[in-house]
């Protein structure tokens, strides 16, 4: 959204975003201090980076064995 | 990044037999859940001691859904509250179909008002005309005040608080809504306007603006679960913003951008409402030529 709103500032102009911005009502107050790394507590952020390890590194290995063994049958 | 939060954590959690007896339906998110070949004993823990168990068990959350709906309106909440492990979020049509947004984004909706009798938490979003037509439908109206009874929590995103309003439900409580003629509108429903970003009286919660739906949400899950719960949701949204511009606000608005908006606004909103009250007061005064 924040990318989205300066790339309608590049394209039109501050007061078309500023209108965007205000149908949007975008003047966010998060309730919760949060929503980056240094911002999030660390046993939080590890949890968050572990679960997504797990979700994703099996995943990778998996595709990629895949390809490679693809990549073996094409091979003269 | 979409799915594998919610599932990850609802495996994570259903490993839990103490919690299990609290939510019972991490049974079916348990089911869901991808495989995870490096989860160790020792992750479990570390995880469950991080996140603790809900403070509030919710196993639906619904979301109304109809022409007109303000997109962002209703994904911030379904995104956010979505992610309640062990609970089931439904997006609820008003009437069988797709439902078309304010955008024009078309929408394939998990269920129908007339198939739900009842939910943990309600969510009402709003949007612009179709809002307004949605407020002065008697039928929906009815389905709102039934399933509130039902309710842990019952809330409305922006406009959405006028249809919640037009039930009745917000009579005498402190409220908060869209920017747009706020004061008169919360008035108009004898709620008080608060003017702050989301606020909660009792049951009812209410948010500011499409956006302001998000921060309400975040609220509402570090209250029916955790603060750390809530944070962790927060990385996966990296909800960290920064607005490029100032704005966003009346306050922050320049006079000439926000005049502009409100007539805008006028313009779609007050002949819409003149006609539906004029027609509302009509269909209500008996006939004077009963023959």
């Amino acid at each position: 959204m924040d990318m989205s709103l300066a790339i309608l500032v590049d394209l039109y102009n501050e007061n078309y975003a500023q209108g965007v911005m205000l149908d949007m009502e975008y003047d966010p107050a998060p309730p919760v201090e949060g929503g980056s790394p240094e911002t999030t507590s660390p046993e939080v952020l590890q949890m968050m980076q572990a679960m997504y390890d797990m979700g994703s590194e099996p995943l990778v290995a998996e595709l990629e064995a895949r390809r490679d063994s693809l990549d073996a049958l094409s091979a003269p | 990044m979409t799915r594998f939060l919610p599932l990850a954590l609802a495996m994570t959690l259903a490993a839990s037999s103490a919690l299990a007896q609290t939510a019972p339906t991490l049974d079916e998110a348990q089911q869901t859940a991808p495989e995870m070949p490096g989860m160790t004993e020792q992750t479990h823990a570390d995880l469950m001691a991080t996140l603790g168990v809900p403070r509030v068990p919710i196993r639906t959350i619904g979301i109304l859904v109809y022409d007109g709906v303000n997109e962002l309106d209703l994904m911030g909440p379904r995104y956010t509250l979505g992610q309640y492990m062990g609970a089931q979020t439904l997006l609820i049509a008003t009437e069988p179909g797709t439902v078309t947004t304010v955008m024009g984004v078309e929408i394939v909706p998990d269920t129908l008002m007339a198939d739900v009798d009842a939910l943990d938490v309600l969510v009402v979003p709003g949007g612009f005309t179709g809002t307004i037509e949605t407020a002065y439908d008697g039928e929906i109206l009815d389905w709102i005040r039934r399933i509130d009874q039902t309710t842990t929590y019952t809330a409305a995103v922006c406009t959405g608080t006028w249809i919640l309003g037009a039930t009745g439900l917000l009579d005498g409580r402190r409220a908060t809504t869209n920017w747009y003629r706020a004061g008169e509108m919360m008035d108009r429903y004898g709620a008080t306007f608060t003017d702050e970003r989301f606020t909660q009286d009792g049951k009812y919660w209410t948010s500011a603006g499409v956006t302001a739906g998000m921060d309400m949400s975040i609220a509402m899950l570090a209250d029916l679960w955790s603060e750390p719960y809530a944070q962790a949701i927060m990385l996966d949204m990296e909800y960290d913003p920064a607005p490029p511009v100032e704005g966003g606000s009346p306050e922050t608005t320049a006079p000439e951008v926000f005049n502009m908006m409100q007539a805008m606004y006028d313009m779609g909103v007050q002949p819409l409402m003149q006609r539906l009250d004029a027609e509302a007061a009509a269909s209500s005064t008996p006939p004077t030529d009963a023959n």
